[in-house]
């Protein structure tokens, strides 16, 4: 595996753990509301 | 002023980019273009993803229960009359860039494409992509942007800011604080870095423009530099002084131009031909939007993925570096409107007007190339920035179409440096509606001198590629906003 794939693989693995984020923050539960 | 962390480090950053860009201007685009390749490679199928469930989710909710939310209290009405809110979303669209790319995009594309299949199908292909790259994406990038800006600005009483809803929406956790703060940073840096782009890009036009009036010698310096100093005078006396209502004046002043351009063509041009080619592109582009949202060309060979890298996704990312400053202007007069008309507005109508705008240009591109043997898709290739004076040329009138061209660009030019020099010392003031002069004038010079690096550089594709630079890392933050939308109306909505 050269330096190229590595960083490659790299960037993809990044991305694939936003998107898991992305999902956890929609799903997650925020508490009561913040409107005043 | 220096008391305000995230001024002083958005001023440093983009500084640091500026005067990178002037001293040593093939270095800062050597780095810009290697970055944005392996961006570009790494992550082509994550922008497309992102563009295209932007669109996605803009048109859903449209239509969902959550249409009739309105952006407001639930009695507010709007303060603009449809004709005129309407008026004023092309002027936010209408940008000196259809200006530029009008003809030279879809000649551009068909050089590439004409290699692999007939003259007419590449006319058509490249007249689909041009539309693609300006149409429903662009304007539910913008819509999306500014939904969430609206949203919690009028709605939630928050202030304007691109972390206003991440600070609304994601409330527990000691990330979200930075998050918020490093999402300001970026919308700072993508609106300043790609607005110099364009800054560059009109000025090329304006130059060409000239050039092509007087019959001077294409690609002077001298001229770029006269233009570029003009620029400046015309831009920094309007921050210096109030004057918004002038601006919105200059601003419809370009756009008028650009209509009556249109117009012109459209008329004295071959107009059945144009108008069988505006209906035919509706068509082309109904049935191929889907497909064409996702495609990525992994099969293709080195040519079609660079080709595709060029445009398509460089004018993703593009569009995500302009939405936080579209999206202030476009959340400023839409207050009042339901979710359902705001996004159907800023979606549906400029994305039409797109179309009508390049079946025009383009229409009277592929008339010259395919009838009248021009060798328009050469002067595309070689000088971009003349393709319209070149089209033009072969109409009557043509010194004062020319000198109207000239004119719109560079009243489109000044006007959109005005306002951006006024959204970035908002964004980089905490929200501040009447942000002090000087840090008005400050934004004003780094978006000169930002501009005048990427003139130095002389060419559209290094243009292309620092503008990308700016804008790459907030194709993570554009999905944060749209989640954290979509999460709170469906928390505390109830249509």
């Amino acid at each position: 595996m050269n330096l190229a794939n590595l960083v490659d693989t790299f960037l993809n693995l990044t991305t694939f753990a936003f998107i898991g984020v992305l999902v956890w923050l929609f799903l997650r539960d925020e508490g009561p509301s913040s409107e005043e | 002023m220096f008391r305000n962390p995230l001024l002083l480090t958005a001023l440093s950053l983009t500084g640091a980019i500026a005067v990178w860009g002037v001293v040593d201007t093939d270095s800062l685009e050597r780095f810009a273009s290697a970055y944005v390749s392996q961006q570009f490679s790494s992550r082509a199928w994550f922008i497309m993803l992102v563009a295209s469930l932007v669109t996605l989710a803009a048109l859903a909710l449209a239509l969902s229960r959550y249409g009739t939310v309105r952006l407001g209290a639930d009695d507010e009405r709007p303060e603009f009359s449809t004709v005129s809110w309407l008026t004023m979303l092309f002027a936010a669209g209408m940008g000196v860039g259809l200006l530029f790319f009008g003809a030279t995009e879809p000649l551009t594309h068909y050089r590439v494409l004409a290699e692999h299949m007939e003259p007419g199908q590449a006319a058509n292909a490249a007249l689909f992509v041009t539309n693609f790259n300006w149409g429903l994406h662009a304007w539910s990038i913008y819509a999306m942007t500014a939904l969430a800006i609206a949203y919690f600005s009028y709605r939630k009483h928050r202030p304007g800011l691109i972390s206003s809803p991440l600070r609304y929406a994601f409330r527990r956790g000691r990330w979200v604080a930075p998050v918020a703060w490093l999402s300001d940073l970026l919308a700072i840096s993508a609106i300043a870095i790609g607005l110099a782009g364009s800054l560059a890009i009109g000025i090329f036009q304006v130059q060409g423009g000239i050039e092509n009036l007087f019959a001077l010698e294409p690609g002077g310096n001298a001229l770029r530099l006269g233009v570029f100093a003009a620029l400046c005078l015309a831009f920094l006396l309007p921050l210096t002084v109030d004057l918004s209502t002038g601006m919105a004046r200059l601003s419809n002043a370009a756009m008028l131009v650009a209509g009556l351009l249109l117009l012109y063509l459209l008329l004295v041009g071959p107009t059945h031909y144009l108008m069988n080619g505006l209906v035919d592109s509706i068509g082309l582009y109904v049935s191929g939007v889907v497909r064409q949202s996702f495609a990525t060309y992994p099969y293709f060979g080195e040519t079609f993925e660079q080709w595709f890298h060029g445009w398509t996704l460089n004018y993703m990312v593009w569009w995500i570096a302009w939405a936080p400053f579209v999206g202030v202007f476009v959340a400023r007069i839409s207050r009042g409107r339901t979710i359902r008309e705001f996004i159907l507005g800023v979606v549906l109508v400029p994305s039409f007007f797109s179309l009508c705008w390049f079946a025009v240009f383009g229409g009277m591109g592929f008339h010259g190339v395919l009838n009248d043997g021009l060798p328009l898709v050469e002067v595309a290739t070689k000088t971009p920035e003349s393709t319209a004076f070149v089209l033009l040329e072969a109409l009557p009138l043509a010194w004062l179409t020319g000198a109207g061209t000239v004119l719109a660009a560079f009243l489109f030019l000044v006007t959109s440096v005005v306002s951006a020099a006024y959204v970035l010392s908002m964004f980089s003031t905490g929200g501040d509606e009447n942000p002090a002069t000087r840090i008005k004038l400050t934004w004003g010079v780094i978006l000169a001198v930002l501009g005048l690096a990427m003139m130095l550089t002389g060419d559209l594709d290094a243009v292309r590629s620092i503008i990308a630079l700016g804008a790459i890392a907030f194709v993570f933050i554009l999905p944060l906003l749209v989640v954290a939308l979509l999460k709170t109306l469906v928390r505390e909505e109830n249509p």
